[in-house]
């Protein structure tokens, strides 16, 4: 089965709504952590959350395409109005023209890139963090 | 069951391999069962990729995984029921195989991270065993963490750290909650590594409560770094643990990951550590 790697970034203020939409697309409540931690960064240190999946390609119509409540959520957990924030603030990149840069209040996609390649692409590097903390050590 | 290993550019069937005098030797074929060193109802776990009767496509387990497809479940085979579940879709690593037939699981360094059940133990001896390629080129990382590292005395990881290619630290109590660890530099080691990290913290000096840090066989704590305090505490106490990032949100791993074992319980006879040493090596085709 062909599989396509989507990877996708946004900015604090939509990592709610990013986290609603990815529920919206994908396959139960799980997804709702699609989102999580502000590992990534732009050149001018704003950051960023991040994730990268693969797909079918179908599944790159369907990200575009009016939502629709999926029918695992029979308990409507999910917020469609805030999937539906996310999915209007979706900047989608698929092979055509230079590929958007990551900015606040977008959620831009990446298709057909690996996940780290696709960050750069974007214009995003990791945030330096030292696993162990200011107290140093091993 | 037939092992075998690449050397000298040939196939050759693979020979236990175990320590005398510091050094490894050839034994006879393995038949070492890692199962056997949770006999005594030992927590922890054993994650083999190379099963795939106890890889899944679902969190229900319903559906096997296939290669080149997504992992959602790695079932344990401890017989402790501490499986590594990929929740979220975009957290499930892919199922690969290398040039030798050896299956591994590709993390992507942006989402991909498991965790298990939150396992329970007092016991303040701890063995990890890691078989895993990295491929962050120095980006720090958390290849295999207790939840609450920088909260918990006695939680402990392996991964990357700071342009250091593989540490390994456990946070002991007092002195400020500092670590005993172990860092290797990049330059001594090579990308594919079975790392081997025992922990026993009712040990008094610094240097014994990590005692053992062998990297693909090789002891690697004359590259020591950071090692300071001390105190019994205990490892793991409550947590889950996670696979691939710091408690799925940060610090993801880029790495091949091709299997690990984690034990808390009493120290292990130097023997059965070679034993579990060498198993890790097979799996990843590492020669010690």
């Amino acid at each position: 089965m062909t599989r396509i790697v989507v990877t996708a970034a946004c900015d604090a203020d939509l990592v709610a709504d990013a986290n609603q939409l990815a529920m919206a697309l994908a396959f139960g409540p799980e997804d709702a952590r699609t989102y999580t931690g502000l590992n990534w960064q732009d050149g001018a240190g704003r950051t960023y959350a991040a994730a990268s999946w693969q797909v079918v390609p179908a599944w790159l119509d369907l990200a575009q395409s009016s939502l629709v409540r999926p029918a695992w959520d029979v308990g409507q957990i999910i917020d469609m109005d805030a999937a539906g924030r996310a999915q209007a603030a979706l900047d989608f990149w698929a092979g055509d023209g230079p590929v958007p840069q990551a900015r606040p209040g977008v959620l831009v996609a990446v298709a057909g890139m690996d996940g780290r390649d696709a960050l750069a692409a974007m214009g995003l590097e990791p945030v330096p963090m030292d696993p162990l903390g200011e107290e140093g050590g091993a | 069951m037939s092992w075998a290993v690449r050397e000298g550019g040939a196939w050759v069937p693979a020979m236990k391999r175990v320590r005398l005098g510091g050094e490894w030797v050839p034994g006879v074929v393995p038949t070492f069962d890692p199962a056997t060193v949770f006999a005594n109802g030992e927590q922890g776990f054993i994650l083999d990729p190379s099963d795939m009767s106890t890889l899944w496509a679902d969190t229900a387990r319903e559906t096997p995984a296939t290669l080149t497809g997504t992992v959602a479940v790695i079932d344990d085979k401890s017989g402790r029921g501490n499986h590594m579940t990929f929740s979220a879709t975009a957290a499930r690593p892919q199922l690969l195989q290398d040039g030798t037939g050896r299956n591994f699981l590709r993390f992507n360094g942006v989402s991909n991270a498991g965790s298990t059940q939150e396992i329970l133990s007092a016991s303040k001896q701890a063995q990890m065993f890691l078989g895993a390629r990295d491929f962050s080129g120095g980006d720090s990382n958390c290849m295999l963490e207790a939840r609450g590292f920088f909260e918990a005395p006695g939680s402990w990881r392996i991964g990357v750290s700071s342009n250091r290619r593989y540490s390994a630290s456990v946070r002991m109590a007092g002195n400020n909650n500092r670590y005993a660890g172990y860092n290797s530099p990049i330059p001594a080691t090579p990308d594919l590594a079975v790392q081997v990290f025992c922990v026993d913290t009712t040990q008094t000096a610094n240097e014994t409560a990590a005692f053992i840090y062998n990297v693909n066989g090789v002891d690697a704590r004359a590259e020591a770094a950071g090692i300071f305090t001390t105190g019994a505490v205990a490892i793991g106490g409550n947590a889950l643990i996670d696979l691939g990032s710091r408690a799925g949100s940060s610090l993801f791993a880029e790495m091949d990951f091709y299997g690990a074992v984690l034990r808390y319980g009493p120290n292990l006879p130097a023997q059965t550590v070679s034993e579990l040493e060498a198993y890790m090596a097979e799996k990843t085709g590492v020669t010690l």
